[in-house]
């Protein structure tokens, strides 16, 4: 079925606005790069993976953040806590790193749905859920799979968080987004869409 | 005849004093009535006035165009009383309609009343679909673990399958070195081997359909966490609308 080039870019966007505002602390405080990205560039990496589900009536949006168990990224994390003052809260364990990105997660899924709320009147929104490390992209492929883009975050050519978004349906789906919206984060940054 | 004269001239002045006595009480009450009567003349004169005046006020004077007017006035608003009555029958006739119709509308309304206090108490349990959700959940949740399960077996299964084609290797070199006497061992060896290579293709294949499997299993698990919330929160919109109509 053919899908609108529009609502595929509006998509993208809801994924990197909310993205860049869900992981505002840690992107304010360090020098990562964001870059738009595709299925074959984040299947290279080994990384870690959440996923949040946001459902209306006939069609579900899927979001996945990924993120490097690196300590890269937690030191990216100890920086942030103590820039804010704020006791900085231990990413040691891989555990920890989970609850972390699942609390990212939510602040994600929920942007997005507030900004999906523009076109769709009914809507709502799970839990995120850690994926196992084997999953990969090629498996969140199928039959009513009808756009997905991608997002990367990286330090120094070194992808440390990422976020991708599929939409699934049946039938047509068309997301009209005010545009106003995004005026102010893409004025302090590139913004790029696959 | 002295006496007689004298006495008839004194009879001919007292009837004189009388007469003229007489005459003089007539003149006053002639005069009296004269009086009376000259004050009702002018009592009437002074009624004649007022009542020419009195009718001057009320019957003013009308020329022949001004009463031709009146009466094409008169003609007009006799044809809008006539219409207006028309109208008014027709308005009685709607009226009465009115009213049957409205009876009928209350006896809906009653019924509609029934109905809408039956879906209040429909919606209030259709709130019971929570349960039903939580139940799925705790289903779905336990699938999500099933398949985490096997997936460390299946991860498990995989290190064994390498080490039996490490073993089987193992056992190919000890068959060789054995020379002649190790030939039949060699052939073992060699099929333990390749049931070991099929077993670790297999496993892969396993291994993909789980990580697949487990996928699916987690977004209908998402799907049907986010749907509930949603439907929820439809039927909650809903039901407090229902409230406001009850209201």
């Amino acid at each position: 079925m053919a899908y609108s080039l529009h609502s595929q870019e509006c998509f993208n966007k809801v994924l990197t606005h909310s993205l860049r505002s869900a992981a505002s602390d840690i992107l304010d405080s360090s020098s990562l790069n964001e870059s738009a990205a595709n299925d074959a560039d984040l299947s290279k990496h080994v990384m870690s993976r959440i996923m949040l589900t946001i459902a209306g009536i006939d069609f579900r949006i899927t979001f996945l953040l990924h993120y490097a168990d690196s300590q890269a990224i937690r030191g990216i994390i100890k920086s942030t806590s103590s820039d804010e003052g704020v006791p900085a809260s231990s990413v040691e364990h891989s555990e920890e790193l989970d609850a972390y990105f699942l609390e990212m997660g939510n602040r994600l899924c929920g942007e997005a749905k507030r900004l999906c709320y523009e076109s769709f009147d009914h809507l709502g929104m799970s839990t995120p859920c850690v994926l196992s490390e084997r999953t990969t992209l090629a498996d969140m492929h199928n039959d009513d799979l009808k756009c997905e883009g991608h997002v990367v975050f990286r330090q120094m050519d070194k992808t440390l968080m990422a976020g991708s978004v599929f939409v699934y349906s049946k039938c047509d789906l068309e997301l009209a987004l005010d545009e106003s919206h995004f005026a102010e984060q893409e004025g302090t940054g590139e913004l790029e869409f696959f | 005849m002295l006496y007689l004269f004298a006495g008839l001239a004194l009879l001919f002045l007292i009837t004189t004093l009388f007469l003229a006595f007489n005459h003089t009480h007539l003149r006053n009450n002639f005069d009296a009535a004269q009086v009376k009567l000259a004050q009702g003349q002018q009592s009437l004169r002074e009624l004649q006035a007022e009542l020419a005046a009195a009718i001057k006020l009320q019957v003013p004077a009308v020329s022949e165009s001004d009463f031709e007017h009146l009466t094409q006035q008169y003609n007009s608003l006799n044809t809008q009383f006539e219409s207006c009555s028309e109208r008014c029958s027709q308005a009685e006739g709607e009226l009465g309609q009115a009213r049957i119709e409205l009876s009928n509308y209350s006896s809906q309304q009653s019924n509609n009343e029934v109905v809408l206090q039956g879906l209040v108490k429909e919606m209030e349990r259709l709130k019971d679909l929570l349960l039903t959700f939580e139940r799925w959940n705790a289903e779905l949740t336990a699938l999500i673990d099933h398949n985490k399960m096997m997936q460390a077996q299946n991860e498990g299964f995989s290190t064994i399958v390498k080490q039996t084609i490490i073993l089987a290797l193992n056992a190919s070199i000890e068959a060789a070195c054995a020379g002649e006497y190790g030939r039949g061992f060699a052939v073992v060896a060699d099929e333990v081997r390749s049931l070991a290579v099929k077993s670790e293709n297999l496993n892969n294949e396993y291994k993909s359909h789980l990580s697949k499997n487990e996928v699916i299993t987690i977004s209908t698990f998402q799907d049907i966490q986010a749907s509930s919330q949603l439907i929820l929160t439809a039927i909650n919109n809903f039901s407090s609308r229902l409230n406001q109509i009850q209201l």
